[in-house]
């Protein structure tokens, strides 16, 4: 066992971003690879502290910053937070190398009067850099026993995202990232509000400390404003209008973090709505549940009209989020272990789609997909991960979304009622809009009849293999999952299954 | 430790002014301005010793007291508490700033400039440490002059106009100030601040006092109808008149508030409470959006002084240890980092020569430090997380939202709207649509040497905050406490203090709370509603007590457990 | 040891898989011959389960892992009785036949690789699906299934010309790549809809595991029957997904498109395995209701069979009649694949409607489908090669092939036999089984209809068979014979041998018809009344079993006569009589157009659900993007600007204003602006005392 293995899990991405920013331009483009190698140890690091989680009690760690008043910062690790934390710096670290190649092309497009001067290195090492926050952001959500530090982690992802999509994005790309600033430090306000009503009664911001003001009236209004500031975050109908924005214009190699950005709300809402306050979580239950339904079928059809390349996943993330919403609206211990199991599904297919388009416009510098068709021939292995990706949104087996939607589903129609039934099989149905939009994309970018100017270029190929590598190895450990759930399923298990059965 | 003989406040009040009036027998302006340099340096060592502040208790401490006027009791009498040492820190820590600011800023009469800067500290110093009401307002109108003629002689094209207007102003406010000190000397025959917070008054005393007391106040905070001697006053500023007018003066309104208000007439302040947290708020979400609508960065940046004096306004009236302690160290990080923003302003002024937000856009990548700089400042003044601003800002809401979930609310929608303006001003200036600026020099050292030690404090009172809140919790302890056992106490205007009500204070707050006989007895009988004076916005506003007023059937019966759990883990601090 | 080779049965193929891309390192035959090497192992290990049918006492067999057993159990296992060694011997060795055709049929395609992958990645999953002891693993197999049917239906996705289907020219076209999507989205949906019948099972039972299922059927059926409807909801859903995946109204419009892939894959997936684990998973649910019904007592539960029943006869009379003017010969053989499944699944709905007939009716379902598999399999892979000697899809460019193809000649003629049900093929066994079921089920609408559907079959059939090889060569085959060196002629030795051997396969199956249909009786009996207890009763014949042959053969004249007159040999004109009467025509093209259900499907859905998404895209989301992104800032910017208006016009202008007219009035405080403080002091200090004084006094 090593020692402080979550702080160092925080700690260590941001010293790496720190060599990166002072030694730049002696590292040049090597900084990725320093960056992704800060990333392997991290995912060491994690690996090692599942292995120990697995096999027993939860991993606490306490560090008093002042003796008196005694303020210290407490990470802890149980079943839930180290196998999204795990996948999270997976994905961190897999888009990492994926950015590699990525950024320089991307640095050519954005600055090209800096080219082969200090600008490019300095804009290649930034982009490093910033991206190494996503790590911190995520193991400290993950980790947080605090809800002070969970803003905190919460406000630092915000932040470094604009800064990612102001210097790296697409088109009016300071305009969303300010649209995306706005709208995460919002929700983080509500969710502060929400955490300042739960001190006022609690007397702490301790999350093992909520559950004392269960019943007090004013847990409603907590929890109220959570949600609130966490719809706005998982971008759930009608909230979602910073997503397909925000998603699109955003460098492609972080875009699949985007979705886990979105997407860790409904980790906050499991961590510190649900579990502590489930009596009072109970009301909350049916109206999630309907705006879930609506946001999926909504975010399904307006992917389905989509047209750009990046939007198609950009849309596509508002319905996939809402299924986590879903299943943690329905309140049971399989929905909630369901929907954050589809939680971690989902920012691994979305990563390989997301990825995969930014794949394809970076060979062909195109975003419509108008323009493109019968690339399959040319990029075969590009074809093959793209619908791969797509199969890991709608969860067909053996992804793991699959065995997330049975779990989820069955939790859903565990409820019992009427309205269980009926959301269960809208949200059953709903599932094929994701089928047919990943099928329909599949067709239209990758199949049919090539355009002339793409069998002409001979350029138009496999992207190189530090980009397809790291999405091949989520798609293998996606597939893993599918096919063992049960690993998963059993480090949820003590920290909701044991929980809920208790309320 | 270091309480000592050595008289460090009266050092610290008069080595400036003995530095001012040595400063006349020097030449070359260059000369002035090293010289003032090092005076400041000095100051900022002699300060040290204030370090050693003992932080257990609420007395005040550094005590000097010497006869001055016998006749009519005024003494020179100074010392601080909590709630006074971080503001002379603070205003201590400005000054080499200040110096250093205008090294270039200000090109003319370069000795009268400085010779005001040190009057300011002069009367800075003597006004955060003074225990007599007669001292108080000789530093209190000495500061002004000081500050008119900043601004009237180095400042902006409309100085006059501003300058005139600071000064009629503030000068209303001192009237009535003063109207209130002999006011109450004529009742009580002393005008020993402590003395004064010992005496009890009529009802109706109070009141009169509290109000002329709080105009003076809210004309200095400034609270929302009297604040447009602001805008103006720091638009025409120099760049070290902003500073210090942003972070000292305004401040001063607020710890009048704190000092004056809240000890010496509690009933009144009760009172009045719901009238100030209204102003407060409307200040808040009134100020924000006049700051949104702003051109000007340093209208901008005067206007969210505004919301932000309405966050202390309403941590201080909601009467809850949390929203106080909140409210004084958001005074100190409001002068750090609006000071550093007018700073910012200063900086690219000197390079634009324009303070309008389109003219200076776009800079990333043209000035990075620069760029990281306000942006670091605009986050504080925002109030993210790790820096110094949300700790503050989340003690103020924590107590607003004890007192209120109304308020709390509203206090939320402020603070969206203070993310808005600063979006709007960092975004634009950081990387809006390119102006001009290819050209520009990114920061010098001299302009490193006075950021860097605000953005150090500001991630280190981010990061550590409990230092610094050592110092006042005590102070702000012993304050609420004598606050709450006074402020119902009157019962009917002219009616002295008697044995029920002898009965009726309670001794440490926590024992009264213990469940028992005790808590009958201090349950109000029916009539309390009769008593409490009558409620101008109940609606949006409960006193902070929850037990005492026994509206609160739910919390005070069954959750009594839990309420006293909370009191005990509040009272731990 | 038995239940080993249903595990080998698993593993094979995804070795195959696994080791074909390494394989075509080596060399294309290599690849080529070890593909087909797994899928033989994998038959082979089939078969050796087939001596279990001989011992059959001693099934059921389970062997399960557990795969997940928090916060719901779920184990992986396979199960074998008899159901599911039948249909994995039919799948894993017909199967088989068909990777050797494929050995010829894909030579130099240069997505071979991809096809040995589908191909051997569909027979394990077919095989998982068949072999699972356990409902979401049999839906995992499924689903997977339907991927490899998506990728192989879309195998030409480059949409050539040449791969298109549908037309002829006047008509519209498909292309091989969109009729994968339909394929995929289409069984999706009865996929969704099932799944959610599965879950909400779970809910009441607690379990997946088919066996236990069964035995905890007396405690869950009641309790499930205590809400009202929630059975035929459940039916409903469970229902979906074998219509969805078998092709059965209303969802039968997938697998005519399907036919866009490779020949063999028709063949394999939507002929004789894929489109059959419909019927499997009714037969798998049939336990189930059967005990609700008449042992539990619940009235809803017969609404199951009902729908199976009417959905299986619907079905068959609907893909029949559409069979008889279509002119893509594997069109043809789809809609008569539809029909035929209609016919298993109709017997598998009446099995429930009596207790008597419940062994004759599952028997009836299984026993069609293994014929059918075998005869249907042999007819595409035929038609294969007869498409690719014609070059062409439509029968009407063909016409008096025999001299060319003789082989195939043979081998399709016989297996066209054994469809139409001409006695003793095992088609005639069968299909005679079937109707004997019905019949005696009572429903006679039911029996009508199947009756009509065979006499459309014995058209059909005759009609294509006799478009190909007799009647006179069209124009097209003239011109392609013309040209020197032309390809009109058997494919290559494989594809033949492949066939020949299904020939073989369907003659001695035949032979033995009478003997395999008792076999498999005992079998049924052993496994529902034996093992699972089910209630039945000894079945009495209530019509003399003759009749039924003499209605089915004498339904198979009336539909083969005509044909053998308008095609076979020329005598009657079905041009003249289609141009001389208007009811015809109507009638032709009302089955042209497949009763406009496809239009109606792509009106609704397709064109339905992507205006829906412009419609939320173009509009609700633009809207709601303006609102919230452009008009809300630009309203708190206008606000902004208001209240910048109001402070300096109405709080700052008050103060102002009252100073300046002051000022302007008196000229009082104009001398203060000449800097003289002192006196402002002053005059404050008095103002100050006199205040004080006012409240001193107060």
């Amino acid at each position: 066992m090593m020692p402080s293995i979550l702080l160092q899990t925080i700690i260590v991405p941001a010293l790496v971003a720190l060599v990166i920013l002072i030694f730049r331009f002696q590292l040049g483009k090597k900084s990725g690879w320093v960056a992704v190698l800060g990333l392997v140890y991290t995912t060491f690091l994690l690996l090692v502290a599942l292995v120990e989680v697995y096999n027993g009690a939860p991993i606490k760690e306490s560090y008093q910053l002042l003796k008196s008043p005694d303020i210290s910062v407490t990470l802890m690790a149980d079943g839930l937070s180290i196998a999204i934390a795990l996948i999270c710096n997976l994905l961190c670290l897999a888009l990492g190398t994926y950015s590699i190649k990525y950024v320089a092309h991307r640095i050519e497009i954005l600055y090209p009067e800096t080219l082969g001067g200090r600008g490019e290195i300095s804009y290649y090492s930034c982009f490093f850099y910033l991206f190494l926050f996503f790590p911190v952001g995520f193991m400290g959500v993950s980790f947080a026993t605090d809800l002070v530090l969970m803003y905190f982690f919460l406000e630092i992802l915000t932040l470094f995202l604009f800064f990612l999509m102001a210097y790296f994005g697409y088109y009016e790309r300071v305009w969303v990232a300010t649209m995306c600033l706005i709208w995460g430090v919002f929700s983080a306000l509500m969710f502060l509000g929400g955490v300042v009503i739960i001190y006022s009664q609690v007397g702490s911001f301790q999350i093992d400390q909520i559950h004392m003001m269960a019943g007090e009236p004013l847990a409603f209004w907590a929890i109220a404003l959570v949600l609130f500031g966490m719809f706005a975050k998982l971008a759930i109908v009608p909230l979602h209008v910073w997503m397909p924005w925000v998603h699109a214009e955003h460098p492609t190699c972080i875009a699949g973090l985007l979705a886990v950005y979105a997407n860790i709300a409904a980790y906050i809402i499991v961590r510190m709505l649900v579990l502590p306050l489930w009596d009072d979580f109970q009301w909350f239950g049916p109206p999630i549940m309907i705006f879930a339904v609506i946001t999926m079928i909504y975010g399904s059809l307006l992917t389905l009209a989509q047209t750009d390349m990046k939007r198609i996943p950009a849309c596509s993330t508002i319905s996939q989020s809402a299924y986590s919403m879903l299943g943690i609206g329905a309140l049971t211990a399989a929905s909630i272990e369901g929907g954050l199991f589809f939680f971690l599904s989902h920012i691994m297919g979305k990563t390989v789609f997301f990825s995969v388009c930014g794949m394809v416009v970076y060979i062909t510098h195109t975003r419509n997909i108008r323009l493109l068709g019968g690339l399959a021939t040319k990029m075969p292995l590009t074809a093959i991960l793209f619908l791969c990706g797509g199969m890991m949104l709608a969860g067909i087996p053996p992804f793991s979304s699959f065995a997330a939607e049975v779990v989820m589903f069955a939790g859903i129609f565990e409820r019992g009622d009427t309205l269980g039934l009926v959301v269960g099989i809208i949200g059953l149905l709903a599932i094929l809009l994701t089928i047919s939009y990943a099928v329909h994309f599949t067709r239209v970018i990758f199949f049919g009849p090539m355009p002339e100017n793409i069998a002409k270029d001979d350029h138009i190929k496999d992207p190189p293999w530090t980009m397809t590598v790291p999405i091949i190895l989520i798609i293998v450990v996606s597939g893993a999952l599918g096919l063992y759930p049960t690993l998963v399923m059993e480090l949820f298990e003590p920290v909701i299954s044991a929980a809920v059965a208790n309320m | 430790m270091l309480n000592t003989g050595f008289p460090v406040l009266s050092a610290l009040i008069l080595f400036p002014l003995v530095a001012a009036v040595v400063l006349f027998f020097l030449r070359g302006e260059q000369t002035i301005r090293v010289y003032t340099l090092v005076v400041s340096l000095i100051e900022c060592i002699l300060v040290l010793p204030l370090l050693g502040f003992d932080t257990t208790t609420a007395e005040f401490q550094f005590v000097e007291r010497v006869a001055w006027i016998e006749a009519w009791n005024i003494y020179y009498y100074l010392g601080i508490d909590g709630i006074s040492v971080l503001m002379i820190l603070l205003t201590v820590l400005l000054f080499p700033i200040c110096v250093l600011c205008s090294w270039k800023y200000i090109g003319k009469r370069v000795k009268e400039f400085h010779f005001c800067l040190l009057l300011m500290t002069t009367a800075c110093i003597g006004i955060f440490s003074a225990l007599d009401f007669i001292l108080f307002y000789i530093f209190w109108e000495a500061m002004l002059i000081p500050m008119y003629l900043m601004i009237a002689v180095w400042g902006g094209p409309k100085r006059r106009y501003a300058s005139l207007k600071f000064f009629i102003y503030t000068l209303t406010g001192s009237t009535l100030f003063l109207a209130a000190i002999v006011a109450f000397f004529i009742n009580t025959g002393t005008f020993s601040i402590p003395e004064l917070m010992e005496h009890r008054y009529t009802f109706q005393f109070q009141i009169w006092t509290f109000l002329a007391m709080a105009l003076a106040f809210a004309i200095k905070v400034p609270m929302f109808p009297f604040h447009t001697w602001l805008p103006a006053a720091h638009v025409e500023a120099p760049t070290a008149g902003s500073v210090l007018l942003a972070s000292i003066l305004l401040k001063m309104g607020t710890y009048g508030f704190l000092r004056f208000s809240l000890p010496i007439t509690p009933a009144a302040s009760d009172f009045f409470a719901p009238l100030m947290i209204t102003l407060g708020i409307i200040s808040v979400i009134y100020g924000s959006f006049v700051a949104l609508g702003q051109s000007d960065m340093k209208k901008l940046i005067a206007y969210s002084s505004v919301a932000h004096m309405g966050f202390v306004t309403l941590g201080i009236f909601v009467f809850v240890s949390r929203g106080m302690e909140g409210a004084i160290m958001h005074m100190v990080n409001h002068g750090i980092i609006t000071g550093a923003l007018f700073l910012m302003v200063g900086l690219i002024y000197e390079r634009s020569h324009s303070r309008e937000i389109s003219e200076n856009s776009g800079l990333s990548k043209h000035v990075p430090v620069y760029t990281s700089f306000l942006l670091l400042f605009t986050m504080a003044a925002f109030g993210f997380p790790g820096t110094n601003g949300f700790f503050s800002k989340l003690l103020v809401l924590l107590g607003v939202f004890e007192a209120s979930y109304f308020l709390g609310v509203l206090f939320l929608f402020g603070l969206i709207l203070g993310l808005a303006y600063l979006i709007r001003l960092m975004l634009n200036v950081g990387w809006g649509t390119p102006s001009k600026g290819a050209g520009w020099k990114d920061m010098n050292i001299r302009e490193w040497i006075y950021l860097a030690p605000l953005g150090l404090l500001i991630i280190y009172l981010g990061v550590a905050p409990g230092r610094a809140m050592n110092f006042i919790g005590p102070s702000v302890e012993n304050l609420l406490n004598n606050f709450e056992a006074e402020r119902h106490l009157i019962i009917e205007p002219g009616l002295q203090p008697g044995p029920v009500i002898e009965q009726l204070i309670p001794g440490p707050i926590l024992e009264q709370l213990q469940p028992g006989p005790s808590l009958e007895q201090l349950q109000p009988g029916p009539n309390i509603e009769d008593l409490r004076p009558g409620p101008i916005l109940t609606s949006g506003y409960d006193s902070g007590c929850e037990i005492e007023t026994g509206q609160k059937d739910e919390f005070a019966g069954p959750n009594l457990a839990k309420i006293q759990n909370n009191l005990l883990l509040k009272s731990k601090y | 040891m038995d239940i080993q080779f249903a595990w080998l049965c698993l593993i094979f193929p995804l070795i195959g898989v696994l080791l074909t891309p390494i394989l075509s390192r080596i060399s294309t035959p290599v690849m080529n011959y070890g593909a087909v090497f797994f899928s033989f192992l994998t038959a082979a290990s089939a078969v050796m389960m087939l001596p279990l049918l001989f011992s059959a006492e001693r099934l059921p067999l389970e062997s399960t892992f557990v795969w997940l057993h928090t916060p719901i159990t779920v184990s992986f296992g396979v199960l074998l009785d008899p159901l599911s060694v039948i249909v994995a011997n039919v799948v894993a060795v017909i199967s088989f036949f068909i990777m050797i055709y494929c050995l010829g049929y894909m030579k130099g395609d240069p997505g071979i690789m991809r096809f040995w992958m589908l191909m051997n990645a569909f027979i394990g999953s077919m095989l998982l699906l068949v072999l699972a002891n356990n409902l979401i693993i049999i839906f995992i197999g499924w689903k997977l299934v339907g991927l490899c049917s998506y990728g192989l239906i879309g195998f030409y996705y480059r949409d050539e010309r040449k791969y298109w289907i549908g037309g002829p020219a006047p008509f519209a076209f498909d292309k091989p790549s969109a009729c994968g999507v339909k394929a995929f989205i289409v069984t999706s949906v009865g996929d969704m809809l099932m799944l959610g019948g599965i879950l909400i099972m779970y809910y009441y039972s607690g379990t997946f595991n088919v066996l236990e299922l069964y035995q905890t059927a007396p405690e869950w059926i009641p309790v499930m029957a205590d809400t009202p409807g929630m059975i035929i909801l459940v039916s409903i859903l469970l229902i979906a997904g074998p219509m969805g995946k078998s092709a059965q109204f209303p969802f039968q419009e997938w697998l005519p498109e399907a036919m866009s892939g490779p020949g063999p894959v028709s063949a394999l997936i939507h002929a004789a395995t894929m489109v059959k684990s419909g019927v499997f998973l009714i037969a798998r649910f049939i336990p189930i209701f059967y005990y609700g019904y008449w042992t539990a007592g619940v009235e809803d539960a017969m609404y199951f069979f009902l729908i199976v029943a009417w959905v299986g006869a619907i079905t068959a009379f609907l893909a029949a009649s559409q069979g008889l003017v279509a002119t893509e010969l594997k069109k043809i053989l789809a809609y008569s694949t539809v029909s035929q499944i209609g016919y298993m699944m109709l017997a598998l709905g009446v099995a429930g409607f009596g207790q008597d007939i419940l062994v004759k009716g599952y028997m009836a379902g299984t026993f069609h489908l293994m014929s059918h598999a075998m005869f249907k399999a042999c007819l595409f892979l035929c038609a294969g090669t007869v498409i690719h000697a014609a070059h062409s899809i439509y029968i009407d460019d063909m016409g008096a092939m025999r001299k060319y193809l003789p082989f195939t000649w043979v081998f399709m003629g016989l297996a066209t036999l054994s469809l139409i049900g001409v006695p003793p093929l095992p088609g005639f066994w069968s299909k005679e089984t079937v109707l004997v079921a019905t019949l005696e089920s009572h429903h006679y609408m039911l029996f009508a209809i199947a009756l009509v559907s065979v006499v459309f079959t014995a058209f059909y059939s005759t009609r294509y068979f006799a478009m190909i090889f007799h009647g006179k060569p069209s124009k097209h085959i003239r011109k392609e014979t013309s040209k020197p060196g032309h390809h009109v002629g058997e494919g290559y030795r494989t594809q033949t041998f492949a066939c020949g051997a299904l020939a073989v396969g369907i003659v001695t199956f035949g032979i033995f018809g009478l003997k395999a249909e008792h076999a498999i009786t005992d079998l049924v009996s052993l496994q529902l009344v034996t093992d699972l207890g089910l209630a039945t009763v000894d079945h009495v014949y209530s019509y003399p079993k003759i009749m039924v042959v003499f209605l089915s053969v004498g339904s198979v004249l009336i539909g083969a006569v005509p044909a053998y007159f308008f095609y076979f040999s020329g005598r009657w004109n079905a041009d003249a009589v289609y141009r001389n009467s208007k009811l015809i025509r109507m009638v032709h093209a009302f089955l042209w157009n497949r009763w406009y259900i496809n239009s109606l499907y792509t009106f609704v859905f397709v064109r339905g659900f992507m205006g829906l998404a412009r419609i939320v895209a173009d509009k609700i989301e633009k809207a709601a993007d303006a609102l919230v992104q452009s008009r809300l800032p630009n309203g708190i910017f206008k606000i902004s600007k208001g209240t910048v208006w109001f402070d300096q016009r109405a709080i700052d202008g008050v103060v102002d204003g009252t100073a300046y007219s002051v000022v302007n009035s008196g000229q009082l405080l104009s001398r203060i602006q000449t800097g003289r403080i002192q006196e402002y002091l002053a005059l404050a200090v008095i103002i100050a005392l006199t205040i004080s004084g006012i409240i001193w006094l107060s």
